[in-house]
């Protein structure tokens, strides 16, 4: 998942760039706040923990092998400041040591598994804990989920700087992490119930937050935000020129490509409507069917726990 | 992999580029990686000022040309991948050019890297206003990492001694629980390593004998450099 330098356009890593930049300095200040900075020594050394722990592989099938992100694991031991922090300081000794991932490339991949997998899954797994009361299953859930997004953020980055249509890269980037992240989900779970059976002190958050309540409204904020990310970025998606379809034309094999099935919304666009307006309605029913999945599956499974 | 002598194998070479303080090598190439990124669009021709660029660094750090290349190899196959993707969709003028960009990019990471002690680096670091969290951050992993990934692999040699394997889901729950005693092992080490530091006084703070001061020679070859890279991206339009 780590993007390396050259094939990102300007437009795309300069506003992740500074982005990232603004989140680290945020990540700093609340730490010295709340954490007592005098601890960073204990923060380093568990910063080399989830280094070490993005090394453990562990089989998807087939023979091949996933390998840890870690952070949602280290989110919900630490929270999600420090867990950027360390996000983002494993992710610049890799680029630096390992050569792994770019340096103009450094702040989308602190964007892509440091905001995205740490910073946006501890919310969603503080948000699932409270809906579900599962932590178990809160945490399974939001690890798959925050690998396939991260790995979809890297996938837009690339589309973005033309380098693959979005319809190709997501596809491809979040079906390979879709089957990454239930190892993913599995392996943090069973690490997350060890550590909390055996010492409970070391863990700064997790415990804490299986009884901490969180306001309702936030579940309709995140919601607003996904309205938001759709109407913004789905127009956006389909204006790229699709150049797999195109090199399926000139080869001559479009019409075996073609679905057999009919798509209740063809190409993202509600039939009737034209153009962005259509893209971005589509886009907000795509949220609102996945939302009202999402939320009938949490409802039955929380009745099934109680 | 995990050998964490060969990182900075040459930084104790006295060689020109080894003298120059950390701050304007890190400068210098952050300022080559970028110029580079927003100049080389899709012309892979336009390299050429900042190939040589890479190689003058090479010659005046006195990095032999293999030593060079053994260390770039492990991360070609990738770059040829995503630049073979990039082929289909923008052509092979625009995959060559990423192609190169990213090789050279590495290149000169690897030279600053290679030829700076990593105290010194970190010092850079620094100097120029990473915030005192993060610098002080990487030098724990950078000390920590080889040992917890050791310890890891402790842990992997015990479990595979004991007939490791059986279904996925079995396989996924042992290596979580490895995953979760490496945690407790290392927070219990990182514990220790804070008392002790305590114990010999520290306060939050990591002193260091004060920065060393930019030489006249230091600025010259920052702002020659600054001005070739800059004729560099103008140059071949």
């Amino acid at each position: 998942m780590h993007i390396p330098d050259g094939f990102l356009e300007t437009r795309v890593w300069a506003p992740l760039a500074g982005i990232s930049a603004g989140a680290i300095a945020l990540a700093s200040k609340k730490v010295s706040k709340d954490l007592d900075e005098k601890k960073v020594p204990l923060m380093g050394v568990l910063a080399a923990f989830v280094f070490a722990a993005q090394m453990v592989n562990f089989p998807i099938g087939g023979g091949t092998s996933g390998h840890l992100t870690g952070g949602v694991l280290i989110a919900a031991i630490v929270g999600p400041y420090a867990a950027i922090l360390m996000m983002s300081t494993i992710l610049i000794l890799q680029a630096l040591l390992f050569q792994d991932g770019g340096i103009t490339a450094l702040g989308a991949n602190i964007f892509n598994m440091g905001i995205v997998n740490a910073g946006v899954g501890y919310i969603t797994l503080k948000g699932l804990n409270r809906i579900t009361g599962n932590f178990k299953l809160s945490a399974f859930i939001t690890s798959w989920l925050c690998v396939v997004l991260a790995a979809g953020s890297a996938a837009a980055e690339l589309s973005l700087s033309g380098v693959v249509p979005i319809k190709v890269s997501l596809p491809a980037m979040a079906g390979i992490h879709a089957l990454i992240g239930i190892g993913e989900g599995a392996v943090t779970i069973a690490a997350l119930e060890l550590i909390s059976r055996v010492n409970r002190e070391a863990v700064f958050v997790s415990v804490a937050m299986a009884h901490e309540r969180i306001a309702h409204r936030t579940i309709w904020i995140w919601l607003a935000v996904s309205f938001g990310v759709a109407i913004i970025l789905a127009p956006f998606a389909s204006k790229f020129p699709d150049g797999l379809e195109k090199v399926a034309e000139k080869l001559g094999f479009i019409g075996r490509g073609t679905s057999k099935l009919s798509s209740p919304l063809p190409d993202y666009q509600i039939p009737g409507l034209s153009g962005g307006i259509s893209t971005a309605m589509a886009g907000v029913i795509g949220v609102m069917i996945t939302f009202g999945l999402a939320y009938i599956l949490v409802k039955m499974l929380h009745r099934k726990s109680k | 992999m995990l050998d964490p002598t060969y990182i900075d194998t040459y930084g104790n070479i006295d060689a020109p580029y080894q003298r120059l303080d950390a701050r304007v090598k890190i400068i210098i190439t952050l300022a080559f990686v970028v110029i580079m990124a927003i100049s080389v669009n899709d012309k892979p021709i336009r390299i050429i000022p900042f190939f040589l660029f890479v190689a003058m660094l090479a010659l005046i750090s006195r990095i032999s040309a293999s030593a060079l290349l053994r260390r770039v190899l492990p991360a070609i196959p990738f770059f040829f991948f995503a630049s073979l993707v990039l082929g289909f969709s923008k052509g092979s003028q625009a995959a060559a050019a990423a192609f190169l960009k990213a090789f050279l990019s590495v290149l000169s990471v690897i030279i600053l890297i290679s030829t700076t002690r990593f105290s010194n680096l970190l010092k850079g670091l620094e100097g120029l206003k990473m915030p005192r969290i993060l610098v002080s951050m990487i030098s724990f992993v950078y000390r920590y990492l080889f040992i917890i990934a050791d310890e890891y692999g402790h842990i992997k040699i015990a479990r595979e001694s004991r007939n490791f394997g059986g279904s996925k889901r079995w396989q996924w729950r042992a290596i979580g629980h490895s995953v979760g005693t490496l945690f407790l092992h290392s927070y219990e080490r990182g514990e220790r390593v804070y008392s002790s530091m305590v114990s010999r006084g520290y306060d939050g703070n990591i002193r260091t004998i004060g920065t060393k001061k930019i030489r006249s020679g230091d600025i010259i070859f920052a702002v020659a450099s600054l001005v070739y890279l800059l004729l560099a991206a103008t140059i071949m339009r």
